[in-house]
């Protein structure tokens, strides 16, 4: 068994600033609930769309079986990008997990229907289009 | 505006717009199947903790529940038949198409499903499951969603669960502060609210903006029930978000059509 590496932001999520410890305590609390091997996390660096992190697992590919990220809004930064490197690790038959939502990415359908997730996300209404102008 | 809507429809959306909640008939069938599942499972747990049921008690095992269990193992209990029953493949599934009509009419035909069914014991003289009077929206719930309520039993009384109807509910909001606290606020509101009289095989369907809870069942049966929020997949979430507590169960080909749209590329 390799583990899981963590995978954290150390810069707001989706407009919201949790603290690392934060997310590392749902990511561990996560892999415990799902008996899953965990290795410390990778943060990633302050600056918008900066993925230096992401990327430097890239490296270690096959020391890993997977990532956990702390949540699916992590990818809405660059979504293009992010999403990029997710496939690679598809091909590569490593796992993804969203440890909020408690999502599972692992195949090409998977990630169809988290890119229809990040797209509803886009797109639903918000309050301020039922208001008066 | 224009409105098409059958008879069927209207009489459905009526009845919601007037009081904000409406009781419906399941699909038996299906209903009964989803009360095997709970059966099976108590019976499993009983079987390996060593609980004997009396012989007369087994076919309603689910209103004599309390005669077996014990105030302090309720919670324990409760969370293991909740966790195996959301992991069944079908579970969810089922649960969405014994209220799919109503829900259709009501919220639209691109939907968006809580992603577990809770479940809810009371137990008879039991107070460490109450709900005071509360409306979800007042702790981020979407007043876009509706809730789905389901028992498993006859209830009614205090065996089940009291709303607020919304003529009343628009009259007691714009007082809300005059209350210091819920039991206050149900004071203020006990005399208008109305005891849901509601019997197996039929299902509750009502907007979680209505002023609702329960009180310590003193019948002498135990009460079971699932409650589920659904909503229209668009319309606009709270703190309960999309992935986090939702998942969509349906998306039409245009919505998909119109999510990927790109404009041309100069």
């Amino acid at each position: 068994m390799k583990g899981y590496r963590g995978y954290i932001f150390s810069r707001k999520i989706n407009g919201n600033f949790i603290p690392q410890r934060v997310q590392n305590l749902v990511i561990r609390d996560f892999a415990l609930k799902k008996k899953i091997f965990f290795k410390l996390s990778s943060t990633e660096y302050n600056m918008e769309n900066c993925y230096i992190m992401l990327n430097s697992l890239i490296k270690d590919i096959n020391k890993i079986d997977g990532i956990i990220f702390y949540s699916i809004e992590m990818l809405a930064d660059d979504k293009k990008k992010t999403l990029k490197l997710i496939d690679f690790f598809i091909k590569k038959k490593k796992t993804i997990f969203f440890a909020v939502e408690e999502l599972k990415l692992s195949s090409k359908n998977d990630l169809k229907k988290i890119k229809e997730i990040l797209l509803i996300k886009k797109f639903y209404m918000r309050d301020i289009d039922f208001k008066l102008q | 505006m224009f409105q098409y809507y059958s008879s069927n429809e209207l009489k459905i959306i009526n009845k919601f717009e007037k009081d904000g909640f409406l009781i419906f008939n399941l699909d038996k069938q299906k209903i009964k199947k989803i009360r095997n599942l709970v059966n099976s499972q108590i019976f499993k747990i009983f079987k390996k903790n060593k609980i004997k049921i009396k012989n007369e008690h087994k076919l309603d095992i689910l209103n004599k529940f309390h005669l077996y269990i014990k105030t302090s193992e309720l919670n324990n209990f409760r969370l293991n038949i909740y966790n195996n029953l959301n992991k069944k493949k079908d579970f969810l599934e089922t649960y969405f198409k014994v209220s799919k009509k109503e829900l259709e009419v009501i919220c639209g035909n691109e939907l968006a499903m809580q992603r577990k069914i809770n479940l809810s014991i009371q137990i008879p003289k039991d107070d460490s499951s109450l709900l005071p009077v509360h409306s979800d929206v007042w702790s981020g719930c979407s007043p876009f969603e509706v809730v789905v309520w389901i028992p498993l039993v006859n209830c009614s009384k205090t065996k089940s669960m009291f709303i607020l109807p919304k003529q009343e509910n628009e009259k007691y909001y714009k007082k809300f502060y005059k209350n210091k606290n819920s039991n206050d606020l149900y004071n203020s509101i006990k005399k208008k609210t109305k005891w849901i009289n509601i019997k197996f095989g039929q299902g509750l369907i009502f907007t979680h903006q209505l002023m609702h809870g329960n009180l310590v069942n003193e019948t002498k049966e135990t009460r079971w029930s699932f409650n589920c929020r659904f909503k229209s997949l668009m319309s606009p979430y709270d703190k309960k978000d999309i992935a986090e507590t939702f998942l969509p169960i349906s998306i039409r080909p245009a919505t998909r059509f119109g999510m990927n749209y790109e404009e041309p590329q100069t």
